[in-house]
């Protein structure tokens, strides 16, 4: 947050990238009802997912791993190595980006006006185990 | 009394890549790699007391970084161990690390982007620091270090000697026991060591600095720092054993290799 006029930029980029990944999935569905058998709604609520996957990597993960590598290079990891707490976990949350949190938003409501259109939703077992697998693929990627 | 250090046979070595210039010689590295072993630091023993403030005086080179980063933890020796405050530091105990803190001159742990009191409320959650506990250290650091407005300011805005009155403040807001200090002169004019001085009769610690070599034609400020304490100066040079000198007669030995 040290550029306010980069955080208004990247704010417009993401609403920008939300309204050409929407705007593609309907110019493909003006022409046709279904792509590779998924229709327009489940194409939209996986596009939803996708934005929030990305917007919770760019938050926190990716940026971190990026300033631990430059930390690396510019000899700095001396100084996250010398604090009594878990090194991996201070890596993890060392950088922040707070813009990240729009795309994380804006998924979570495509992906909710997608579902909610679906005609034949599954029941709360498939949430639950939708959810489930949502977070076991975090684990995984972040043990990694 | 135990030591406040207690260093026995340590040594470290390096295994460093080598290889010709140019592009063939870097495409046949990828393949085979040659490599040389380098000796940082040569068996060195010695103790510290506790009250005894110590500078390790030498060349490039000479493996002043390589052995305060052992004494810290930071690097694991090849032989033998340190001791600190009664800790191994290679264990990298929690107990251990919490009780010790580096400041580096020519690197900084402040992020750089945002006001340094941010970084310094980061290191109040790492290390746990009660807030009140918190406020009467800042307080007393931003008074000691005329930190002032500095602390509000976005760290690239600083000045170098303003980021390293920041990098020593956010460095002993937990107030540690033992402060490594591998060349901190770097952009700090003469009253650093008054500074470290005032400090440490608020915030008692002990402390291990490494200097360059030609802090020894610079002798008078840094007497001041051993004002009521015996100042040993340890030099380090490459192939020797560790020579043992105070400062007076460091000055008078080797004067001539600082001018």
């Amino acid at each position: 947050m040290a550029y306010r006029a980069n955080f208004f930029i990247q704010t417009i980029e993401s609403v920008l990238g939300m309204a050409t990944a929407l705007g593609a999935v309907y110019v493909i569905f003006a022409q046709t009802d279904t792509l590779a058998g998924w229709h327009q709604v489940e194409l939209i609520s996986l596009l939803g997912i996708y934005f929030v996957i990305l917007g919770s990597i760019n938050l926190m993960i990716s940026p971190s791993l990026n300033k631990f590598m430059q930390d690396i290079v510019d000899g700095k990891l001396d100084f996250t190595l010398i604090k009594p707490r878990d090194t991996q976990l201070l890596i993890s949350v060392q950088e922040f980006r707070v813009w990240k949190l729009l795309d994380i938003i804006m998924g979570l409501a495509v992906m909710t006006y997608g579902l909610a259109e679906k005609t034949s939703t599954g029941g709360w077992q498939d949430a639950v185990m939708f959810s489930l697998a949502l977070t076991t693929a975090a684990i995984i990627i972040y043990s990694e | 009394m135990n030591p406040a250090i207690r260093i026995s046979n340590l040594t470290k070595t390096y295994e460093v890549p080598i290889r010709e210039a140019g592009l063939g010689a870097a495409i046949k590295s990828l393949f085979h790699r040659e490599t040389r072993q380098v000796r940082a630091v040569n068996p060195i023993d010695f103790e510290i007391a506790p009250g005894e403030i110590v500078g390790f005086l030498g060349p490039n080179g000479a493996g002043k970084t390589t052995t305060i980063k052992m004494l810290s933890g930071l690097l694991h020796p090849s032989s033998g161990y340190a001791r600190v405050l009664g800790y191994t530091s290679a264990d990298r105990h929690p107990a251990f690390l919490a009780q010790i803190t580096l400041v580096m001159g020519q690197r900084n742990q402040l992020l750089w982007d945002i006001p340094a009191i941010d970084s310094f409320e980061r290191n109040r959650v790492i290390y746990e620091i009660d807030r009140s506990r918190y406020e009467t250290t800042l307080t007393q650091l931003t008074d000691l270090l005329d930190l002032g407005d500095l602390l509000h300011k976005p760290v690239r805005n600083l000045s170098l000697g303003e980021r390293m009155k920041c990098e020593i403040a956010v460095s002993l807001l937990h107030e540690p026991k033992m402060l490594f200090l591998d060349e901190p002169t770097i952009g700090l004019n003469v009253t650093m060591p008054i500074w470290i001085q005032s400090i440490s009769e608020i915030l008692p610690f002990y402390y291990v600095v490494a200097f360059p070599v030609e802090i020894i034609t610079r002798k008078l400020e840094y007497q001041q720092i051993i004002h009521g304490a015996t100042y040993q100066v340890l030099w380090l040079v490459i192939g020797y054993s560790l020579m043992r000198f105070t400062w007076n007669r460091a000055i008078k030995n080797f004067s001539a290799v600082g001018s």
